[in-house]
């Protein structure tokens, strides 16, 4: 479609705000890199894009890709709902994003091992020491405890958004257990099976080597003298909400899916429980939160990780990846000096920028906050998947009234953020296609070295106008592609 | 391999075989139900059932709706919660299994939750046990075609022939303590109805019918299915594939203590030929075998102590996880 000519039927409710729109630079022009989707949606008629949408759909049912909905009537299974249609990347914004996020968990991998040793960055007063002394994730039991190759973070997912002027930002970084990969594979083996044409006019850069880097990875911080390292995935098991990806992940790098009961500490050694006797295990790649990990070091009642664990990993024996306490580095407060930590150690100006954070702890911010409730965004520090967070423009007074109360008994709990107009992209809906607000989730693997897988997850918030993407509060996701050269 | 996937597997195994067996019991009871007064019948069911399903369960079958008892997810007993325990094992351990396992157990599952397939079932049950057959039909050959004849197999195998042996061994223990009808005419034509009635719930009347042409005698028929060598629904074959299983699993996993199979099989096929003692009491001792074997496969594999005492096989309470 060339400037000025009609927009096709299929366009007729899609309407644009303010937001940056992935496809449209104007109502109607089209970006140049997504002419091939353009012209496959003027092209094929409704009808049968339903029906493509209706097999996908129906590929995630029959291969079981599910997740499990908290709070609600015990573990409901349900499929992570999906969109067909591509969101598109070029190579130099992800020439960007792939420069910016390598030097931004540098900074973090550095933060960590600071935090549990020199404290350095405390020294120089770039960081509150009593900020990460009251963070929640901080474990006093990890100071002083070395971790190989000082490489504390082995799997990330950074959140990013895209605002009105089109720049991606950093909305959080996920250094504990960022879980939806098997999502972001998922949907490109679904993309592939149901529409193929799809990818007829792109060069999409492949990301199904994930799970071979992963491995890799996660062998490269093997303990010191390890030469074939036994590596098993410690997931909570089956009623976990990201069970699914656990044994995806599991099975594509065929390595052992365990649970804390599989697993036990012998002379400060972690061995499997296995049918020829006991094995032992040299890396543990958890999809556990530390807190479950050993009841004699943290929570005491947790019957989801293993007895002992905790003094074999501090004797060396074994490596937990991601590190325990990384939880420090992703808190919603402590993000706010993630650009002061890599100007501090990289000598380096960030190349992703932060949203705009206030820190409820600091009561000039605070009092700004408490007025403006109506327009910011509140998120607690500690929680991830989008629980106990207040959009302001979307609430109540009410709602607006409860976190105000939630504020005013603990501040250094809760962050504010301006509510950012995420980018929005085309996703079909009952009678065309019409713009949803997205985010991006691009996994970086570390050991070593770090990798940024091409691609990512993108999540979509499905309810027209809705700026929550989380999987645990209705949203969706699509397939990523990010675009060779 | 880790202990509770070789646990999983075989679980997995166990609760396919026994929806696979509730589904062709009911359906044979179903089928004869027709021919009988309906007092006849709650006895029947109870009599046949007793073996497999807790007796609150079968006393509420009636034939005005032979199939609640049956759809119904609630009770633990019925066809459709051995399918989701086999899918919950399945689910724990799907990178051990193929996609076409997964599938099967997945898609049956599904069909036995879903609503209109209910509402269709009610009207005509047999459409349910088609489905139930044939699922389970179509793991077994995802497993025979898919899988290599490695640890795992051997506990899908150990799995599959324990449940079949243990349930044969209950199902005959059930029509032999059958009270027999006073009147003589009766007597002798329910006694055919429901010795065919057993070789069909053991999905074994062809097998028996080719194998002894057309002469239907009882004591043939308990012979044929604890020990006839050639047919894969009698105990005997069982026996003998456990037999080779643990031998072959000892194998696999030298650093464990082999499991050997007891006398029991060879006292009760002993006892059959010399006809020399109560055949009811030979059967009871191959359920309790099995029930051995089961415990010594835990206590070797899966829970790790080296030795568990026999036990005897007293009023033969239904395994389960």
């Amino acid at each position: 479609m060339s400037d000025g000519e009609v927009a096709p039927a299929i366009f007729a409710n899609y309407t644009h705000g303010r937001s940056y729109d992935e496809m449209f630079e104007k109502a109607d022009k089209h970006r140049p890199h997504y002419d091939g989707i353009h012209h496959r949606l003027c092209s094929l008629p409704l009808e049968q894009w339903r029906e493509r949408q209706h097999a996908a759909d129906l590929a995630f049912v029959t291969h079981g890709i599910t997740f499990t909905v908290y709070g609600r009537s015990e573990g409901v299974e349900r499929i992570f709902p999906f969109d067909l249609l591509p969101r598109l990347v070029t190579a130099a914004e992800w020439h960007v994003v792939e420069r910016g996020l390598t030097q931004r968990i540098t900074a973090l991998n550095h933060f960590l091992h600071d935090v549990y040793h020199d404290g350095r960055i405390f020294a120089a007063g770039i960081v509150p020491r009593r900020l990460v002394r009251e963070c929640r994730h901080f474990r006093r039991e990890m100071i002083g405890v070395s971790v190989p190759h000082d490489s504390y973070l082995t799997v990330v997912g950074t959140d990013l958004v895209r605002g009105p002027d089109g720049r991606f930002v950093v909305l959080e970084d996920n250094l504990r257990v960022p879980s939806g990969v098997s999502y972001m594979l998922g949907n490109r083996q679904v993309v592939k099976q149901v529409y193929p044409q799809l990818f007829e006019r792109y060069h999409v850069r492949p990301i199904d080597h994930y799970p071979r880097m992963l491995l890799a990875h996660l062998r490269e911080i093997a303990p010191a003298g390890c030469v074939d390292p036994k590596i098993v995935l410690l997931t909570p098991g089956v009623f976990n909400s990201a069970y699914y990806e656990h044994t995806f992940l599991a099975h594509e790098m065929a390595i052992d899916l365990v649970e804390g009961r599989d697993l036990l500490v012998h002379d400060n050694t972690v061995y499997a429980r296995t049918t020829a006797g006991l094995e032992r295990v040299d890396v543990i790649y958890r999809r556990v939160d530390d807190d479950y990990l050993d009841p004699l070091t943290f929570e005491s009642k947790s019957t989801l990780g293993v007895a002992g664990l905790f003094n074999a990993y501090r004797a060396g024996h074994v490596t937990i990846a991601n590190a325990v306490g990384t939880g420090v580095a992703d808190d919603k407060a402590v993000y706010a000096y993630v650009p002061a930590m890599i100007r501090f150690y990289l000598s380096e100006d960030p190349i992703l920028d932060n949203v705009q954070t206030y820190l409820l702890d600091n009561p000039a911010d605070r009092a700004y906050v408490l007025d403006h409730l109506a327009e910011l965004v509140v998120k607690p520090v500690g929680e991830s998947g989008g629980y106990g967070m207040l959009v302001g423009p979307h609430s109540t007074a009410q709602q607006r009234s409860e976190m105000r109360d939630c504020i005013l008994a603990n501040p250094r709990n809760y962050i504010a953020q301006p509510t950012i107009a995420l980018s929005t992209a085309p996703c079909l809906v009952d009678d065309g296609v019409e713009p949803r607000h997205v985010d991006l989730r691009p996994y970086v693997l570390c050991g070593r070295s770090i990798t940024v897988v091409p691609g990512g997850l993108t999540r979509v918030a499905l309810q027209r106008g809705s700026l929550v993407v989380n999987s645990s509060q209705g949203g969706g996701s699509k397939d990523t592609w990010v675009l060779g050269d | 391999m880790l202990s509770r996937v070789a646990d999983s597997l075989y679980w997995m195994r166990r609760y396919v075989e026994r929806a696979d067996q509730i589904a062709r019991v009911v359906r044979v009871n179903m089928d004869l139900a027709f021919d009988r007064a309906p007092l006849e019948v709650v006895q029947l069911w109870g009599r046949l059932l007793s073996g497999l399903w807790s007796a609150p369960a079968w006393a509420q079958v009636t034939r005005e709706s032979p199939t609640d008892a049956l759809s119904d997810l609630t009770n633990i007993d019925a066809v459709a919660s051995c399918v989701a325990a086999a899918r919950e094992n399945a689910r724990q351990i799907r990178q051990h299994i193929t996609g076409e396992m997964w599938d099967r157990l997945n898609g049956v599952h599904l069909a036995l939750n879903d609503p209109a397939r209910r509402a269709e079932w009610a009207q005509r049950p047999h459409g349910f046990f088609q489905t139930v057959r044939e699922a389970a039909a179509l793991f077994d050959a995802a497993i025979a075609d898919g899988l290599a004849r490695d640890e795992a197999w051997h506990f899908l195998q150990l799995g599959q022939f324990l449940e079949r042996s243990a349930s044969t061994a209950r199902l005959l223990e059930c029509q032999l303590r059958a009270p027999v009808p006073a009147n003589e005419s009766d007597r002798l034509l329910d006694e055919q109805l429901e010795w065919i009635c057993l070789l069909r719930a053991c999905d074994a009347l062809e097998l028996y019918r080719r194998r002894h042409r057309t002469e239907l005698r009882p004591d043939h028929i308990v012979r044929f299915l604890i020990a006839d060598q050639l047919s894969p629904r009698s105990i005997r074959y069982g026996f003998d594939r456990i037999t080779e299983t643990l031998a072959a699993l000892a194998e696999a996993v030298p650093a464990q203590p082999a499991i050997v199979v007891g006398s029991a099989l060879t006292d009760a096929v002993r006892v059959l030929e010399a006809r020399d003692g109560p055949a009811v009491e030979a059967v009871c001792a191959i359920q309790g075998e099995c029930d051995r074997i089961h415990r010594m496969l835990r206590a070797t594999y899966i829970d790790h102590q080296q030795t568990v005492a026999p036990v005897a096989n007293e009023g033969a309470a239904w395994i389960t996880r």
